[in-house]
């Protein structure tokens, strides 16, 4: 009988599978569209906050109630299991080991905004298996939900206990549904984004414009003229555990 | 080859069979209900983002490493009394990689996302070349094991790429837990596992933990099946077991010595929260101790050559060591770095009970296929050594 | 004999198992067969096209998976919110805009018996019209 192919039925298997193989990087070679900026998107090469603690007014919450309203953010019943992108911790709390157990009387009962740094350094970025978590030129440390397997590799990885997991369904928990920005599903990772989808349209974070008593800044690090540049350079300030090389960029005006 | 693995085996056999299939079907219906709400019916937290499930797998990858600590003194230094057991060490590592394979991927909040990590290769994560190194190995020692097994039933030399992928096995070994405690002990910020010593105190626990396991493994296959590994073979084994828990027990005290001559506090903590409690929390210090009490036990049954060599006394202290190590590396190492979090706040873990069940689910199909890959192997072994094809 | 009967047996089980998603729809159908009244709408249907940024309902059937995957990776991973078409136009990228029409994603879905859009599992579903 005769053969109809020249190749041998093993040479075509082997040929087989290494093609399907081939398959596997399949992710990164997709060739895409472009997209473009909005006009009004602002540009920067990395941006950064200046947070002013001491202007915080007493209990008041205002920028975690503006970010997690407008991001639907969910209140989850268990405290353990809880979701949030920006809150409040003390003085001791927000710099552990960092702090001596006497500090003035106005730093024992300040509450300090704590939220993603937004590393130049990531260590989140660098153990994520799928980059579901990436660091973008402005300097943005952004969130891709859609990719996220779930592993909390960047929850470990994470100095700051920045990030939070959607250990059940957020939706029942959601006070106030705002329907212009996406909820996430059970079984992915979720924080703060500097709010890309303000600044992709030329506004200012939520919390940033939220805040009444201004306490928080928030411009590009690479422009000297800056709103945070100029408030580093006139204040005495502090980042979060600096020592792990992180280089972080919330800064916190003490 | 297959058949005689199902056709000899006995009632009892197909007995135990049952009962392991019972419990993966209720590991399975726990697993159908974290997939339906979340991993919400977990224990783990904000704070405890890993527990019980990535403990087991870094635990069962220091089981499957350990295949290595019989495959390297017969190839590499003609150890001939391990010639009759490697295939044994093969088939556990296979296992056990299965297993680990099977903890990542109930822990993971969208598995059906799991191809991800093949699409978007990050060479830059640890998490990407722990599953590079885990299929490497998995396939290595399936096809090495099955060829040589397979070689021994026929009674045909097995094909020459056979050597050459069992001596990439070895090294691989050695990666596949290196690169494990690499996912721990290269992230700043949880100093309990931000040291260099992670990786060798991984290496040398997974080799008391397996070649004890081996051990028992081989004391039950002579007890159920009639399959002899040989006393020199179990006597060899022992003594890696005395060394590699030796060598475990000293880099535990050199790490409390570290943290409590040191006095600082990040480092203390983990410690002190395993073994006297924290900050009110102190759901671990039972199962502390009895870790702390197995490994002296085994320790002494091990270290003295009387005892050593007393089946009853190093069946005692091989399944101390196996269980000892289990808690350490199977729970309390990975909770162990989430104390205290970055706020310097203990969150206490213990797993749920849907956590437990599919943990056992795991272990279960783990022993599963190990009694299947037994059957077979004792069943050419036995064909083999009387003559038949 | 045991094993003819075994045989019969699991062929009769992988019968069922393989047909089994037939099976399950085969009372559902009669519920769906009402189209959705957007494609007696041509104007509808090309305000649709030209929302995606496709040059009508023929290509938006095509490609509308497609360019759904470019506007999620141009606005995720770009950080980018305009969508440029090969012709050249400039198209806002917004599913909340996308989806407002008075029919929308399910009603062709349903229709056509595929896989609902699981979109909406976070992206919120905008109310209106015959949606939910």
């Amino acid at each position: 009988m005769k053969k109809p192919l020249s190749i041998s039925r093993r040479t075509l298997l082997k040929a087989t599978g290494a093609a399907a193989l081939g398959i596997i990087p399949a992710g990164t070679l997709l060739v895409r569209a472009a997209g473009k900026p909005h006009p009004k998107a602002l540009q920067a090469k990395s941006w950064a906050m200046v947070i002013n603690a001491k202007l915080c007014p007493p209990g008041c919450r205002i920028c975690q109630e503006a970010c997690h309203k407008a991001h639907n953010v969910p209140n989850m019943p268990d405290p353990k299991q809880d979701v949030k992108w920006i809150w409040q911790e003390s003085y001791n709390a927000a710099f552990p080991y960092e702090t001596h157990p006497y500090p003035d009387q106005a730093n024992e009962k300040r509450a300090y905004p704590v939220l993603c740094n937004h590393c130049e350094n990531p260590s989140c970025v660098r153990v994520c298996p799928t980059q579901a978590t990436f660091q973008r030129p402005d300097g943005v440390v952004m969130m891709d939900y859609h990719r996220c397997i779930g592993c909390r590799f960047c929850m470990a990885a994470c100095p700051y206990g920045a990030r939070s997991f959607n250990f059940k369904d957020p939706r029942p928990h959601i006070p106030q549904l705002n329907p212009a920005y996406p909820t996430r599903t059970p079984g992915v990772v979720e924080k703060c984004n500097f709010c890309d989808e303000r600044l992709a349209v030329g506004q200012m974070p939520f919390c940033v414009e939220a805040c009444p008593a201004k306490a928080i800044l928030f411009g590009d690090l690479s422009d000297s003229a800056s709103p945070v540049r100029q408030a580093l350079a006139s204040n005495v300030t502090l980042q979060r555990k600096t020592k792990l090389g992180t280089r972080p960029k919330v800064f916190y005006i003490v | 080859m297959l058949e005689h693995a199902w056709n000899e085996t006995g009632p009892r056999f197909k007995a135990w069979l049952a009962a392991l299939l019972l419990l993966i079907g209720i590991g399975g219906f726990c697993y159908s209900i974290q997939l339906g709400t979340g991993l919400g019916v977990t224990g783990m937290s904000r704070d405890v983002s890993w527990g019980l499930y990535i403990g087991q797998f870094t635990f069962f990858v220091g089981v499957a490493a350990s295949a290595v600590m019989v495959v390297l003194p017969y190839y590499l230094h003609d150890v001939k009394v391990f010639g009759r057991i490697t295939i044994v060490g093969e088939f556990l590592a296979v296992t056990a990689v299965i297993m680990c394979i099977l903890f990542i991927l109930v822990d993971l909040g969208m598995p059906s996302r799991l191809l991800n990590i093949m699409l978007y290769p990050s060479p830059g994560s640890v998490l990407f070349w722990d599953m590079v190194v885990l299929n490497g190995y998995f396939f290595l020692n399936l096809l090495t094991g099955w060829k040589v097994l397979e070689a021994e039933y026929t009674g045909i030399k097995a094909p020459d790429w056979v050597k050459p992928l069992i001596y990439i096995a070895i090294p691989w070994a050695f990666s596949i837990h290196t690169v494990t405690a690499f996912i721990y002990s290269g992230i700043p910020g949880r100093d309990f596992w931000l040291t260099a010593l992670t990786a060798p105190k991984f290496l040398a626990s997974a080799f008391a933990t397996g070649p004890a396991l081996l051990i028992l493994i081989s004391l039950a296959l002579r007890r159920f099946t009639g399959f002899d590994a040989g006393q020199e073979a179990i006597r060899r084994l022992s003594i890696i077991v005395t060394y590699a828990m030796s060598i475990t027990v000293f880099m535990i005290m050199a790490e409390f010595f570290t943290a409590f001559y040191s006095q600082v506090p990040s480092h203390m903590y983990a410690l002190k929260y395993f073994f006297v409690g924290l900050y009110g929390g102190n759901s671990f210090v039972l199962i502390s101790w009895v870790f702390a009490v197995l490994c002296l036990l085994a320790l002494i049954l091990l270290l003295n050559p009387k005892t050593r060599g007393n089946e009853k006394w190093l069946t005692i202290a091989c399944a101390s060591t196996f269980i000892a190590l289990a808690i350490e590396k199977g729970i309390s190492f990975t909770v162990g770095g989430f104390i205290t979090n970055p706020f310097g706040r203990v969150t206490e873990y213990w797993p749920t009970a849907i956590e437990f069940g599919i943990v056992v689910g795991v272990w279960a199909l783990g022993a599963f296929l190990l009694s299947l890959f037994y059957s077979l192997f004792v069943t050419v072994k036995r064909r083999s050594e009387r003559g038949l094809a | 004999m045991n094993k003819n009967r075994l045989v019969a047996l699991g062929l009769i089980l992988f019968v069922l198992l393989f047909t089994f998603p037939v099976l399950m729809n085969l009372g559902k159908s009669v519920a769906k067969t009402q189209p959705p009244a957007m494609l007696q709408d041509q104007k509808a249907m090309q305000e649709l096209a030209d929302k995606l940024g496709v040059k009508n309902i023929d290509e938006f059937r095509e490609r509308h998976k497609q360019v759904l995957a470019e506007w999620k990776d141009i606005v995720v991973r770009d950080g980018k919110r305009v969508y440029v078409t090969k012709d050249g136009r400039e198209i806002p990228i917004s599913l909340q805009n996308l989806a407002s029409q008075p029919q929308y994603c399910s009603d062709c879905h349903d229709y056509a018996g595929i896989e609902k859009p699981n979109c909406w599992t976070c992206h919120v579903e905008p109310k209106g019209g015959a949606g939910k």
